[in-house]
């Protein structure tokens, strides 16, 4: 399969680097670390590896570049027969690996350069031969009726920010916006899951994973994790454009939704079949995911959280328990996974 | 319908599930992992599965969905029957249930001389670990600690036995007399079972813990967590001395 693989992709990506990354031309940089970290992070990488420089330059993201723990969302598709899977906005590729090591073949796919180039050394280190890494804006993407599987996690919320992100800049004030004029963030989201379906094979399966609008702990004083700002998840979007623009000096645009909207957008693009999930306490590292159904609320349980340090989290977490358990309150639940068949 | 009810727990590195299939009214636990430990762990406990079931006749039914290199999943059939309730992790609160487990662990693991080496489970617990079906048949379920031949004959069933005593000494801070004396009780049932190796006979405790302390290895990073190990010297002492063979 893997030739005729390659073959598929050199069709949309005729030119691939010294590196073995197809390249479309479009640039961009979305990373936890900033331009001038990433920099010293590659020459680390270049020299002693994947796993060393992790460990040498940015420790802090070890666990989430390589806990397994991060890959429990995709225990929720069928991995029986080996199929193709893309990975929109792959980063570094967690779950660009963890559909490898369950024998998918693997298309990632990201605007960030110096973040495929870590994927491209650590499938290297890990002997993961079925990973092909393309540099492209995933809003752009060609790709028809070629997957078996697209994973789009923590991606669609991002989809309507244009600029460049370093993400700890972009939790403060914005210096310049481009982006008023732009089209609406949930148009974008809905153009963006479109390319999605459109990159299905008939019966192929899109693992969403983003953000409750309603997470209780946002009502609790959590900020939005997007924004930086409290309360902007949930109150309606003028007022949060207004405090975003007021506080941030630029449009709220990180849009996140309820169970009910995202299944429906996940719907309106084209999808027969959802299959909708509550996380807790996220879908970054997931401790229990159920049902979103009256069934599966019963399921809620105790998990462990090493997360859980400050006296805030902890109330946070009791009272999640209390409204799990007794009001069945599925609608506050922190995370939401949807798993939609074409 | 679908669900991960654990994610990498107790230092594993195993994702649990839990598939109810409505239409069939079957439900299913599956075990899964794509790192190389989890991978060991899960094919460990398919071994020890294996073992159990060419010893009893209420066999653990499973399925292996997908095996490879670097990832495999197990589906078992929910066993349906009566796990005891966590809240009630004391000795005397158990005892109907422990005297049917080691009348199971002596006909699963009894038969051979007492100086014999027999196969460890690892984590014989009555908290989660065994299913009783009508209330009445142990299953023992959760093999990943699972070693063949290793373990002196009693040793299991030491741990299971002491472990309920520790959670009894660590709620009422306090040993129950009744306790010790169902617990001599069992000693003498797996001794005259042959299924009690010489070195429980003095100070049977104090022999299980020294057992697992020169093993901590088949536990891993488990092992600091074990119950049994945080008895005080002095609790150690005034049990094994109300142990009379």
């Amino acid at each position: 399969m893997s030739s005729n693989l390659i073959q598929k992709i050199l069709n949309l990506y005729p030119r691939q680097d010294e590196n073995m990354i197809f390249k479309s031309g479009r640039e961009g940089y979305w990373s936890n670390l900033s331009k001038q970290e990433n920099n010293k992070f590659r020459k680390i990488l270049e020299n002693d590896g994947a796993k060393s420089a992790v460990q040498s330059v940015i420790p802090q993201f070890e666990d989430m570049i390589y806990s397994e723990k991060r890959e429990a969302a995709l225990e929720l598709l069928d991995h029986e027969k080996s199929g193709i899977c893309i990975d929109f906005g792959c980063m570094w590729g967690v779950l660009s690996t963890g559909m490898a090591k369950r024998g998918h073949e693997v298309i990632s796919i990201d605007q960030t350069y110096q973040s495929l180039l870590f994927l491209k050394k650590r499938a290297e280190e890990d002997n993961l031969n079925n990973i092909h890494i393309i540099q492209d804006d995933i809003k752009k993407t060609k790709f028809t009726d070629i997957a078996d599987y697209a994973i789009v996690n923590g991606v669609l919320e991002w989809i309507p920010i244009l600029e460049e992100v370093e993400v700890k800049k972009f939790y403060g004030k914005s210096l310049h916006s481009d982006v008023e004029d732009s089209e609406t963030p949930s148009n974008m989201q809905e153009q963006f899951l479109k390319t999605v379906f459109t990159s299905l094979k008939e019966e192929g399966k899109m693992m969403l994973a983003i953000e409750n609008r309603h997470g209780h702990q946002y009502y609790m004083g959590r900020k939005d994790p997007h924004a930086n700002l409290l309360f902007t998840t949930f109150l309606p979007r003028p007022l949060s454009n207004f405090i975003s623009k007021f506080f941030h000096n630029k449009p709220y645009r990180n849009y996140i939704y309820s169970f009910k909207d995202m299944e429906n957008m996940v719907r309106s693009v084209g999808f027969k079949e959802c299959e909708t999930y509550m996380c807790f306490p996220d879908y970054h590292f997931p401790e229990l995911i159920i049902s979103y159904s009256k069934q599966g609320v019963l399921e809620y349980r105790k998990y462990p959280n090493e997360n859980r340090i400050t006296v805030k989290q902890k109330i946070s977490y009791y009272v999640e328990y209390f409204i799990m358990r007794y009001f069945k309150a599925k609608f506050f639940a922190p995370a939401i996974i949807i798993v939609a068949k074409k | 319908m679908i669900s991960l009810l654990k994610n990498h727990q107790h230092y594993g590195k195993v994702y649990f599930m839990e598939e109810v299939d409505l239409c069939n009214n079957k439900k299913y636990f599956i075990k899964s992992s794509s790192s190389l430990n989890g991978i060991v762990d899960i094919s460990t406990e398919l071994t020890g599965v294996a073992w159990y079931n060419s010893k009893v006749s209420n066999k653990i039914k499973y399925e292996i969905s997908i095996r490879r290199k670097s990832y495999i999943k197990v589906k078992y059939l929910e066993i349906k029957g009566i796990v005891p309730k966590l809240s009630k992790k004391t000795y005397h609160s158990n005892i109907r249930y422990i005297e049917k487990v080691i009348d199971h662990y002596c006909s699963v693991w009894g038969g051979d001389s007492t100086n014999a080496k027999v196969p460890l489970h690892g984590d014989f617990s009555l908290l989660g670990n065994i299913v009783f079906i009508n209330d009445e048949i142990p299953v023992v379920i959760d093999w990943e600690h699972f070693k063949s031949n290793v373990a002196p004959i009693g040793f299991d069933a030491m741990y299971f036995l002491f472990e309920l005593l520790w959670f009894e000494t660590s709620q009422a801070n306090n040993i129950c007399e009744h306790s010790l004396t169902h617990l001599n009780k069992m000693l003498l049932k797996l001794k005259s079972a042959n299924c009690l190796n010489e070195i429980f006979i003095n100070k049977p405790l104090e022999a299980t813990r020294k057992f697992m302390l020169n093993n901590d290895n088949y536990w891993g990073s488990q092992f600091n967590k074990m119950p049994i190990m945080f008895f005080s010297k002095d609790e150690i002492d005034f049990i094994d001395n109300k142990m009379l063979f």
